[in-house]
C-alpha cells in the first residue's frame, strides 16, 4: 500500500456497492489511502466493459479488473480475469506500475 | 470400527486439502490464483481413495472413494466452472484516454477521475463487492 502512493499513484476501486456498504466495508479494515466509489447503477462498471450481469444471481455486479491509467488518463495497463476467484496479484499491479512511470519519464 | 474410520481419511484430506484450505489461503494470491496445492492434495486424496478401495472392496472403502471423488469434482466444478466468467468486452484499452467518471466515495462527496489528471498515477480496482 505505502509502494502505491511512493509511486505517486492512487488507488481507487469501485464496485456496486451502495455508499453505506462501502461505509462499513471500510470501517472494517481499510486505510483512508483506498477511495472507495459506489456504482450502484453499475454505469462505469459498464462503461469500462466490466460488467458481470446478475452476478451469480445477485444483480449486476463488477467483475474483477483491473486499471493502470497515467497522469494524462492514458490507460496504460489492463487485467481482466477470466474467473471471479482469479485477481491481479499486488506484485503484478505494482510492476505494470513501475513500467508506466519508466514509460512516462 | 476404527478401521471403519480409518476408511474415511481421504474424504477428510480431500475436504481440508481442497474448499477449506483454499478459503484459508485466499489472501495468498498464487493459491487464489491457481489452486495448485488444493489441485494436488485433491490427487493425493482420489489416489488413496482409489488404492485402499482396490485393496479391499467394502462399504467403507466404497463410501470414502465416492466421497472423496465428490469433493474433487465439487470443487474443480465450484472453482473452474461456475466461477469462470464469459468474455469481457472491455471499454477501456492499452494506449488510449480512460472513459472519465464522476462517482460518489464512501463519505458520499463525488470524485471525479480527471480531477487528478496531471497530479497522479491511478491503480483502478472493479470489485465484485462485500457480500
Amino acid at each position: 500500500m505505502s509502494s502505491i502512493k511512493e509511486l505517486g499513484a492512487r488507488l481507487v476501486a469501485v464496485s456496486a456497492d451502495s455508499i453505506e456498504s462501502l461505509k462499513v466495508f471500510r470501517g472494517k479494515k481499510l486505510t483512508s489511502d483506498v477511495t472507495l466509489l459506489s456504482d450502484s447503477k453499475c454505469q462505469v462498471i459498464s462503461r469500462y466493459g466490466v460488467i458481470h450481469p446478475d452476478g451469480h444471481g445477485g444483480g449486476d455486479i463488477a467483475r474483477p479488473a483491473t486499471f493502470v491509467i497515467d497522469k494524462q488518463g492514458v490507460v496504460r495497463w489492463v487485467k481482466v480475469t477470466p474467473n471471479v476467484m482469479e485477481r491481479p496479484a499486488p506484485e503484478e499491479v505494482i510492476g505494470a506500475l513501475k513500467g508506466t512511470l519508466k514509460g512516462s519519464q | 470400527m476404527k478401521s471403519r474410520i480409518i476408511c474415511l481419511a481421504p474424504v477428510f484430506l480431500a475436504l481440508i486439502g481442497g474448499p477449506a484450505t483454499y478459503f484459508l489461503f485466499l489472501k495468498v494470491p498464487w493459491v487464489r490464483n491457481t489452486s495448485l496445492p488444493n489441485l494436488i492434495i485433491l490427487l493425493v486424496a482420489v489416489a488413496w481413495a482409489l488404492i485402499q478401495f482396490r485393496r479391499g472392496y467394502s462399504t467403507w472403502t466404497v463410501t470414502a472413494l465416492v466421497l472423496t471423488l465428490a469433493v474433487a469434482v465439487g470443487f474443480i466444478y465450484l472453482r473452474f466452472g461456475w466461477a469462470s466468467l464469459p468474455e469481457a468486452h472491455i471499454g477501456a484499452t492499452v494506449g488510449n484516454e480512460a472513459p472519465d467518471f464522476s462517482l460518489p466515495d464512501s463519505d458520499g462527496k463525488e470524485f471525479v477521475l480527471s480531477s487528478l489528471h496531471g497530479k497522479e498515477n491511478v491503480i483502478l480496482v472493479f470489485y465484485r463487492g462485500v457480500w
